[in-house]
């Protein structure tokens, strides 16, 4: 049976078509097959496919067409599953490869017996999808490379963020090094800088210590030639008192030779004193025990007072000695007059002293400078002058300028020292401007403190009390009993002998005596006045003061003490007594201490001074 | 269009019916594969719409490849072989020639595997209906339809969701494969007096 088939229909369609029946025997053979597979439909339109292409006979194959054929299904041969039904070469590409074909095969509409297969080349799109894999799979070996390097670098990421946080630890502990390092530098540098400066305090220190030692060795030395001289001068008068005591006890002599020999035990008795009070001043002064008192002060006055003192002595040596004022100078001034006077005392003395022909001139000024004002006293002289050499060692205590000038000019040596601390004490100095042979001139200077001006006296000042006139009008001391304590018999003989020109005495040789003879004398004859030695043996003077006062004794007693330190005096009125007198004893003062203290003095005695 | 009841010897012959096609298209697909084809039992029910989603229809809306066989003539409907995706591309990859696992999706060579095995399996099921029913059928060409997404189009499925139906439901997978898939048969209630008349089942309600 024939079925008609449109030849040149099929012949237009861009797939290979076959129309074939149960037999495979071919019924249509387009175009298109012919080019493809180069078998003209001629050859092939009525022979067998199955032999031309025996797969087809192959069961799985008929089996399926027998399905399209009696069941009217379309059977499809995939490229997938089969590659191809009809093996055609491939019109491009390598020898021996065959097309690859997508093949469908159903029933032809309107015939039961005839199929139609229509064949699509695929070939082209199968090489296509060849690349198409193999690109994919090369993109997805990219991907997953590009996947391990995102991984690698979000692994990296992770670990930069890690070294990145070690770094920054690590750059926070090089920070905290580096200001370690930077406080550690410092404080180095700090420690050098204590070092050297430890070093230079060593330093200063060891020259300080071999400069101190040096004074120290300087003023031993200095102190022995001191104690030396100080020796020499207490022996020299000590050897004239002796000697000249032992004269008034040789039989025979005669009155001149007698008074002779009494000025001369004075005068080096006196000269004795003076050497002892200097060293007292000096030792007060270094042991800080010298006070300074300001008191209303007229400086005109109390100069005049010393030029009046001490003009005699420039009388004597026919020298000119006069006071000036330059310019307008203080009424008053707030200082010390005691050590003020001493200083110009020694001054002028010096001057006086040094100066064979000529003249000394104290001239007084204000040098104003507001709170650093201060008053000028110049003391010039036309003497011997002196040398640098003996300039060096001038205020130092214990030598004088030159130790052979004691022995030719006498004193102790330590006036000029005394009078430099003392001018210090007062707020100023002594400076010395001297040319050997031609004279010297010393100026000292103090702070006048509060001043008052113009120099016309207008209100009484106190002023430093001038030396007591020489008592020479008779004083009352009659029928006055005198106690005389002490343990040395010289002194209470020499004590007797004072009082018993005037009035009646006992003695005691120790506290514990007087204080029996006090005792004794209470209901009898009582003492007026108590001369207490202060240091004695058995009950000392403090002791016997006390005994008596808690005894209710009023008796006024007088201590008696060689301490002439400050201090002493405070100490001796606490113990009860009631005045202070220092050995040795001055006649005159004892004297008129005593009147003093006595109630009832008798008009007609008299004390006379030596 | 007579509304109707599904009796249990209806159903009955109706799953041995198409137990019989599906085992037939199993066979087919057993032999292409190598290995044993696991079927379930057949799951028939009739479909309204409005009703909630049957199982089958649910696994169809999730499948990501399918192959559609519409017939037409004293049976219409269609005939479905659904695949989820990893089972797929592991049946197309199993069959293909040189067997590349680096192929991760269905190109044109794994489509046209599936395509065929589909004609293959559908084939089996119509021809053993059609054998059983004396049906005269005609069929259109079969399809292959991914979906990748939700609402894609499921071919003729989309018309059926809004008429009544009677669904044939069997589920299989291939022994020692990790491949799993259902076959899903539909048929229009206009041509069902027919298909009930010509396995004698005497009533419809």
């Amino acid at each position: 049976m024939s079925h008609p088939v449109n030849s040149e229909l099929l012949d237009q369609l861009p797939l290979g078509i076959c129309v074939f029946d149960a037999e495979l025997r071919v019924h249509a053979w387009n175009k298109t097959l012919e080019r493809w597979t180069g078998i003209p439909r001629d050859e092939l339109l009525n022979s067998d496919l199955g032999q031309r292409y025996p797969k087809l006979r192959q069961p799985a194959y008929l089996h399926r067409l027998e399905e399209a054929l009696f069941h009217g299904v379309p059977v499809l041969f995939s490229a997938g599953l089969h590659r191809h039904v009809l093996d055609v070469p491939a019109r491009s590409g390598a020898a021996g490869e065959f097309m690859v074909q997508e093949t469908w095969i159903r029933r032809l509409s309107g015939s039961s017996h005839l199929l139609i297969m229509s064949i699509q080349d695929l070939t082209t799109e199968y090489r296509q999808l060849a690349e198409l894999r193999n690109d994919r799979r090369e993109l997805v070996g990219f991907q997953q490379q590009l996947e391990q390097a995102n991984h690698s670098l979000q692994a990296s990421l992770v670990m930069y963020a890690r070294n990145n946080q070690r770094l920054q630890a690590e750059v926070q502990e090089r920070a905290h090094a580096e200001d370690e390092l930077r406080k550690r530098a410092a404080d180095l540098a700090a420690a050098k800088d204590r070092e050297a400066e430890h070093a230079g305090w060593l330093e200063h220190l060891v020259k300080e210590l071999t400069e101190a030692r040096q004074l120290a060795e300087a003023a031993a030395q200095t102190k022995s030639e001191f104690l030396a001289n100080m020796s020499h001068e207490i022996r020299t008068p000590m050897t004239a008192i002796l000697g000249y005591v032992d004269i008034l006890r040789e039989p025979g002599i005669s009155e001149d030779e007698k008074r002779d020999a009494i000025e001369t035990v004075q005068r080096n008795g006196q000269h004795l004193l003076a050497i002892i009070n200097d060293i007292l001043d000096i030792s007060k002064i270094e042991s800080g025990r010298m006070t300074i008192e300001r008191l209303t002060t007229s400086p005109r006055e109390l100069i005049d007072d010393i030029i009046g003192l001490m003009s005699p002595r420039a009388v004597e040596k026919k020298l000119e000695f006069k006071s000036d004022v330059i310019g307008e100078i203080p009424r008053t001034i707030q200082t010390d007059p005691t050590r003020l006077r001493q200083i110009l005392v020694n001054l002028i003395g010096n001057a006086l002293k040094f100066t064979a022909s000529g003249s000394v001139r104290v001239i007084t000024q204000l040098i104003p400078a507001g709170s650093q004002s201060r008053l000028r006293i110049d003391v010039v002289d036309t003497g011997i002058g002196m040398s640098d050499q003996q300039l060096r060692n001038l205020f130092q205590p214990f030598t004088q300028a030159d130790m052979t000038m004691t022995r030719q000019y006498g004193g102790t040596g330590l006036g000029l020292a005394i009078s430099q601390r003392l001018a210090r004490m007062l707020g100023g100095e002594i400076t010395i401007s001297t040319e050997l042979g031609r004279g010297s001139c010393f100026t000292v200077t103090i702070d006048p403190g509060e001043i008052t001006i113009p120099a016309h006296p207008t209100a009484p000042v106190a002023t430093t009390p001038a030396p007591q006139q020489t008592p020479t009008a008779p004083q009352p001391l009659a029928g006055v009993r005198v106690l005389i304590v002490d343990d040395a018999p010289d002194n209470r003989r020499l004590l007797s002998f004072h009082i018993n020109k005037f009035g009646g005495f006992d003695t005691a040789e120790n506290g514990d005596v007087a204080v029996q003879k006090v005792r004794a004398a209470r209901n009898s004859q009582p003492f007026d006045v108590i001369l207490m030695d202060m240091q004695m043996p058995v009950l000392d003077g403090y002791a016997a003061t006390g005994v008596l006062r808690r005894e209710g004794v009023q008796t006024p007693i007088l201590a008696l003490t060689a301490h002439a330190m400050v201090g002493d005096r405070e100490k001796c009125l606490n113990a009860g007594c009631d005045d202070f007198l220092t050995k040795p004893i001055d006649r005159t003062q004892l004297l008129s201490t005593i009147i003093k203290y006595t109630t009832a003095p008798k008009p007609d005695l008299t004390v006379f001074s030596y | 269009m007579p509304h109707w009841n599904l009796d249990d010897e209806t159903r009955d012959a109706l799953t041995e019916l198409i137990n019989l096609g599906v085992s037939r298209a199993a066979a087919s697909l057993s032999e292409l594969v190598g290995e044993r084809i696991v079927l379930q039992v057949p799951n028939i029910y009739l479909y309204r719409p409005g009703d909630r989603t049957p199982p089958g229809l649910e696994e169809l809306s999730r499948a990501a490849t399918v192959i559609n066989q519409v017939f037409e003539g004293s049976l219409q409907g269609a005939a479905s072989l659904c695949f989820p995706a990893d089972s797929s591309l592991a049946l197309a990859r199993l069959l293909s020639r040189d067997r590349d696992s680096s192929i991760d999706r269905l190109d044109a060579e794994l489509s046209g595997i599936l395509l065929e095995v589909g004609n293959i399996v559908l084939n089996g099921i119509m021809g053993s209906l059609s054998n059983s029913l004396l049906a005269r059928l005609r069929y259109a060409m079969p399809e292959i339809r991914s979906i990748v997404r939700a609402g894609d189009e499921l071919g003729p499925w989309d018309q059926l969701r809004s008429d009544e139906a009677l669904i044939g439901d069997v589920r299989f997978h291939v022994s020692e494969q990790q491949i799993e898939g259902a076959i899903l048969l539909a048929f229009s209630l206009d041509s069902l007096p027919q298909l009930l008349e010509t396995l004698s089942v005497p009533t419809l309600a």
